[in-house]
């Protein structure tokens, strides 16, 4: 996209939202709400991806997945593995913010 | 070309915006589908890029939307997904999606996709099919000129004006007003089935021949209705058929064909009838002069609540400057054209160069057959 000051607002739109999605789900998760969880992690997916967080945007894919499917017992496993991606990022995206390797 | 971006993801907004202010469009986005109907109100967004999955309004909800709306131009829509798979395509395509692009997009291939939008939405000559088929069903009544430019004109304003009162905001927006432009110069076209005879007889009809002359409203309206019921969903051909039969309804239900009252007659139907009806006091006719713009607008006054919807009186009093301005505007050009289609003509007729003399009981009567009731 050759703008590194589009790539640093969104990302940082980004990493702050996040967090709140993540605390979404979980609340969701206690409720029961597979419908609510199935809609945030579609919207995860969609922005992920936008942000070419290609790991990120898989795993929440699967707990779309799973949500659809009605599979509650299985959807805490992959919040996990869901966070786990999204410290990477995290880690990934502070290199670019920091104004790194990017170019 | 102007864009408008729905997604309540604001990243995806920031993005999109960028990548296609960067391919020089202009790009305004909204966050709900909600949001985005309110400005497409204003007529101006052709081209729409929207998210299939949004909170409230989902995206196909939007795209059906969009598609019901009265359009006088066609919008087109494409669709964000990350949903892949034949049965979406068809949900979007069945909702009124032209094209999809899957999320994450590249821009490369989001600016092709606009730029075959923008070929498609260049080939909808629709406004100029329209406007020349009015044209053709108006030569035969060679003596109105720029009758439907100006008429057209004249139903721009009110309707402008309309669309800034509260009272019809919900009914009127931009789109109406563009709308209305486009479909008023079809008022007339049922005259096409009214006989030489009568239509271009240069004095008073009788009252047998009036008769007839007054079918122009229903034969048009029929001939519009038919291709309404081929095309229910085109909101322009029902706008052309309301006004094609209601123009010559009064407010007290003394008009025709139906004798409507008050806002039973369309809206449509009353904006025109009052922009016809000045634009005959106007301009010349074969049976009489042109009044004044000031004699003109006495008569629409003293006729408000009878012969006209009070409301539109109203419009048409606080635009009056344009009014004036529209006529004088064609005017010029008009007398210009008439010269040189008399020249043309006069090889053949030289009665039509001389003026045609009527007593000076005839023209009484003609001219108060046209500021009162018989303006057709």
């Amino acid at each position: 996209m050759g703008n590194l000051n589009l790539v640093h607002r969104v990302l940082s739109k980004f990493q702050k939202r996040l967090p709140e999605e993540l605390a979404e789900m979980n609340k969701a998760l206690e409720r029961g709400d597979m419908g609510r969880i199935a809609h945030i992690a579609h919207r995860v997916k969609g922005t992920s991806a936008s942000v070419s967080a290609k790991g990120l945007a898989l795993a929440a894919a699967e707990i779309e997945d799973l949500s659809r499917a009605g599979r509650a017992t299985d959807i805490p496993a992959r919040i996990e593995h869901f966070r786990d991606e999204w410290e990477k990022c995290l880690d990934e995206a502070v290199v670019l913010l920091s104004g790194g390797d990017i170019v | 070309m102007r864009i408008l971006v729905v997604d309540d993801d604001d990243i995806v907004t920031e993005i999109l915006e960028n990548v296609l202010a960067q391919f020089g469009h202009q790009v305004t986005s909204a966050r709900s589908g909600r949001e985005a109907l309110e400005l497409m109100r204003s007529g101006t967004y052709r081209l729409v890029v929207l998210d299939w999955e949004m909170e409230g309004m989902s995206g196909i909800e939007l795209c059906r939307h969009i598609r019901q709306r009265y359009s006088c131009s066609y919008v087109y829509i494409i669709m964000l997904t990350v949903r892949r798979g034949t049965e979406s395509t068809v949900e979007g395509l069945n909702a009124g999606a032209d094209d999809f692009i899957s999320k994450p997009f590249e821009p490369q291939e989001l600016c092709v996709r606009i730029r075959a939008g923008e070929r498609i939405l260049s080939l909808d000559s629709r406004e100029l099919t329209i406007f020349s088929l009015a044209k053709l069903a108006e030569s035969r009544d060679q003596e109105t000129g720029a009758h439907l430019e100006r008429i057209r004109e004249y139903c721009r304003v009110i309707a402008g004006h309309l669309s800034r009162q509260e009272k019809y905001s919900n009914q009127v927006d931009g789109d109406y007003v563009q709308l209305i432009y486009m479909t008023s110069p079809l008022h007339d076209i049922g005259k096409v089935g009214i006989p030489d005879r009568i239509l271009l007889k240069p004095c008073a009809l009788t009252r047998e021949e009036f008769e007839i002359m007054k079918q122009h409203s229903t034969i048009g309206s029929k001939t519009l209705g038919a291709a309404v019921a081929v095309h229910p969903e085109a909101k322009f051909l029902c706008m052309a058929r309301d006004i094609a039969h209601s123009h010559h309804e009064r407010f007290d239900g003394s008009g025709y064909p139906d004798g409507l009252a008050g806002e039973n007659i369309p809206l449509c139907g009353r904006i025109v009838g009052l922009a016809d009806v000045y634009d005959a006091l106007t301009t010349k006719r074969v049976y009489k002069k042109a009044f004044s713009h000031e004699r003109a607008r006495d008569i629409i006054i003293e006729d408000t609540g009878s012969h006209f919807d009070p409301d539109i009186v109203r419009a048409f009093l606080e635009n009056e400057n344009r009014f004036v301005k529209i006529r004088e505007q064609y005017m010029a050009r008009e007398e210009f054209e008439t010269t040189s289609l008399l020249q043309s003509q006069a090889r053949f007729i030289p009665e039509l160069l001389t003026t045609p003399e009527f007593s000076r009981e005839r023209e009484e009567v003609l001219v108060g057959a046209a500021a009162g009731s018989n303006v057709i």
